[in-house]
Parts: C-alpha cells; structure tokens; sequence
C-alpha cells in the first residue's frame, strides 16, 4: 500500500510557519535597505534644473527623482557620476546614485548643454 | 543648436557604425570560401539596418510606457537586456565562427554566424536610433526652426559613418593574419563593453548593489575629451570604473578569448582544436617557419614554408572553385609572403584545385 499522503497537518504547520518566518525575515531586510535610500528631488523646467546645486551625505545611496517639466525629453547625464538617463517630456524618472565620497560631482543636461547644468555636493 | 545636434547624433551613430564596420571586416573571411547560397550573406547588412530601424521607432513610440515600467527603472532594464543580449550573441558568433578543417560543417555555421551579426546589428540600432529620435522628435515638436537641427544631425551622422568606414579600411587593409588578429580583439573588447555597461545600468536602476570604484584614469585619458569618447564609443572606456563593471568587461573579454577563432588567431594553429597526423605536420612546419625570417631562408625552408602555408590553408583553398583560386591564393599568398614563394603557392594552389 503506497503512502499517498505526503506530510501530515502537524508537518505542514511547522513548515508553513518557518516559510513565513523566512518571508518576514527577507521582507524586513529589503524594508531596512528601502529606509536607507535617501530621496531628493530635481526638476527640470525651461532647460534648467531647480535647484542646481544638490546637496547629499557621503556614503549614502540616494535616490534622485527627477520630473521633466519642460514639453521635450531631455537627458541627464554626468560623467563623474558615471550616470546618463534620457527623460520624456512632462514626466519624471528616478536614478539611483550609490554611496559617493565627500566632493563635487558636476551634471549637465546633454540635450540643452549650455543651460542645464548643476552639481552634486557631496558632504 | 546646430552643433549640439551634431554631437549628440554623432555620438549614437558612432557606437552602430564602428559596430557594424568591426562586423563587416569580420565577415570578409567567407570571401575566402564559396559555399553557395548563404541566407542573408550578401544583404544580411541591409537587412539587420532596415530591421534596426523600425524596431528603433517602435520603441521611441513606447518610450513613456517603457520608462514608467518597473518603477520609473524601466528604462535601465530595457537598455540593459539590450546590452547583454548584444554581449551574449558576439560571444556566440565568436565561438560559432569556422576555424577549423571541417568544411562539411560550413555552411551551417555560415548561417548561424550571420545570424549573430544580424541580431547584434539591429540590437544596436535599436539603441541607438531610439536615443536619435526621441532627441529629433522632442526637439523638433518645440516649435523650433528645424532645419539647423537637421543639418547638425545630417552632419554628425556623417562623421559617423566616415569613422566606422575608417575603421573597417584600417581593418581590412592589414594582413590577413593580423587583420584577423586586430578583429578577434576588438570583437572582445566590444563583448566586454557590452557586459560593463550593462552591469552600469543595473546600478543604476538600483538592480545591482554598489561596488567601489576601483581606479581613476582621467589622468591617463580623460573621458570627457574627444579621444575620451572616442575610446568610449568603440570600447566603452569608463575612467572610474566600478568593481563590478570591471568583472563582467573580464567575462566578456575571456569568453571571447577563449574561442576557437581566437585561439586560431592569436595562439597559431596549435592551440586550435582539430588534432591528426596532418595537423601535427603542420604544427611542426609552422613551428619552423616562426623560428625562419623570410629574407633569409634557403631553398630547403623555402619549401617547408610552402608547405606549412598550404597545410594550413588548404581547407579554404581546397573549398574554392574554378576561377575564384588564382584570386584568393594571390591574395592570401600576397598577404603573408612578399617573397619568391608566391609562384610555388599558385601551383600548389593549382595542384589543389584540380584535385578537388
């Protein structure tokens, strides 16, 4: 006679519980790397970005939400930052800077380059 | 706005067309070999641009769609799916391209090879052209006069396709043997590239944790200086580079280096895997004529030279026929030997081709 149950009620509960306790264990880990990510704000308008000058903590991830006010895409790039991220119009984006050390990091918006320009401030 | 037209456009131009001239140059070898009807071999150029292109304008179609996905990231994953798709397929067509005896196989490989190249060419197309026409369509829908823009952009464009054609005639133009060499390492380069910019943007999309950056060559060349973005859009020079980046442009660069055709190329015959009794000759004449410098062989060496020219290229030259003989052993023989063997080669070459 073959065993057609698998594992009983009392095998199942105990699985079930340690499965859930993994879960709120990852669940609570990826909470505690969201609750470290600083978010700023930048906003592009008429080819200029307010405020120009950002200013950010050394060593810590920021997340950088960007919204085009402009009608026409523009494109954020940076070389020291090694970032580049095209942006429609009237939208916004997000971009991820990982931890900097204390410095300026110039920006530029490659599409308007003689008026979109700014610079992080890393402290 | 004429000039910043010109270096946007040109930039994006740049990165497909030095791409697409690397292949070309690459491909030149099927010359060598006449296998018949090889899907898309003759146009498979025109295709994968014309393909590009209108996968480029879907995409510029959906470009909002595509950057709100994935929590405003969306953007990133595309590029980079695109990214390592381009880095998986030149790392296919390295280890599927032919260099070894077995011609039975050729014809299959030929299509699988321009397979490859078809998909990376509209893969890079695709990239490239969206960033052209979301920067056309945007600036141009401002009410702005479009022509100066245009021109910027017929302009840059032209630059573009000028270097890569540099390119591919720098390429072509060398020997055979080190033509072969200089392609197989920038096809390298270029799978590195792929792989490090892909793994750059998963950084930032946040994807990918952070690594440090491990060194800072802006001393040595400068990345935003012209030079700088030259070496960038042929092989992704990045002046800080992070640990990871630095990883995958290794993956990319040894899984190249590790197939076949760059063993062929860069190691000799030797390090290629087909082994018989014919081979071992071969290894050994070719061994011989490393250690003999042309202009001062005698007449014993001279023939061993021939020998192991002929060994070595018999599969190619044994695949051609009729009249396409004299031409590609004139050439090859031309290429390799500026020296009184080239007679003995043609009939050799002869001998071959009335045998087969």
């Amino acid at each position: 006679m073959h065993e057609l149950v698998v594992f009983g009620a009392q095998e199942f509960r105990g699985r079930l519980l340690v499965f859930a306790l993994l879960l709120a264990g990852l669940l609570s880990v990826a909470g505690f790397a969201k609750a470290d990510t600083l978010e700023i704000e930048l906003r592009i308008r008429d080819h200029l970005f307010f405020p120009s000058t950002l200013e950010i903590p050394a060593n810590q991830k920021v997340k950088i939400r960007i919204y085009n006010e402009d009608p026409t895409p523009e494109e954020f790039e940076s070389f020291e930052l090694n970032r580049e991220k095209v942006i429609a119009g009237n939208s916004q984006t997000v971009i991820f800077i990982g931890p900097l050390k204390a410095g300026e990091y110039p920006f530029f918006g490659e599409f308007f380059p003689k008026t979109a320009q700014g610079t992080v401030l890393v402290k | 706005m004429f000039f910043n037209a010109v270096v946007i456009v040109l930039q994006e131009i740049l990165e497909a067309a030095l791409m697409l001239s690397l292949l070309l140059s690459f491909v030149r070898y099927f010359n060598f070999i006449n296998v018949g009807t090889v899907l898309f071999q003759r146009n498979w150029t025109v295709f994968s641009v014309v393909f590009g292109v209108i996968f480029a304008w879907v995409y510029s179609q959906n470009f909002e769609r595509i950057s709100d996905s994935f929590d405003y990231v969306g953007l990133e994953i595309a590029n980079a799916s695109i990214h390592s798709l381009s880095c998986a397929f030149l790392i296919a067509l390295a280890w599927l391209f032919p260099s070894s005896h077995s011609v039975m196989h050729l014809k299959n490989r030929l299509r699988g090879v321009t397979a490859c190249m078809v998909f990376v060419v509209v893969l890079a197309i695709l990239r490239e052209g969206s960033e052209i026409i979301q920067f056309g369509s945007g600036v141009l829908g401002q009410g702005e006069v479009g022509l100066p823009i245009f021109y910027g952009g017929l302009v840059g464009a032209g630059i573009g396709v000028s270097t890569g054609f540099l390119l591919y005639y720098g390429l072509t133009g060398l020997s055979l043997e080190r033509s072969l060499k200089a392609c197989v390492l920038l096809l390298a380069l270029t799978a590195g590239n792929m792989a490090s910019q892909a793994t750059l943007l998963l950084n930032q999309a946040d994807w990918l944790p952070f690594t440090p950056i491990v060194w800072d060559s802006n001393r040595l060349l400068v990345e935003s200086s012209v030079l700088g973005q030259l070496a960038y859009a042929l092989i992704g020079y990045e002046a800080t580079p992070s640990l990871m980046q630095v990883f995958a442009y290794f993956f990319g660069l040894v899984a190249v280096f590790a197939s076949p055709i760059s063993r062929l190329a860069w190691f000799g015959y030797q390090a290629s895997s087909v082994r018989t009794n014919q081979d071992a000759q071969a290894i050994a004449l070719s061994r011989r004529r490393k250690r003999c410098k042309p202009l001062f062989c005698n007449s014993e060496t001279e023939n061993d030279l021939r020998e192991g020219i002929i060994m070595n290229y018999a599969p190619y030259l044994g695949a051609i026929r009729g009249e396409h003989v004299r031409a590609a052993a004139r050439s090859i023989g031309a290429a390799l030997i500026e020296q009184p063997g080239l007679e003995a080669l043609l009939s050799v070459a002869e001998e071959n081709s009335e045998m087969g």
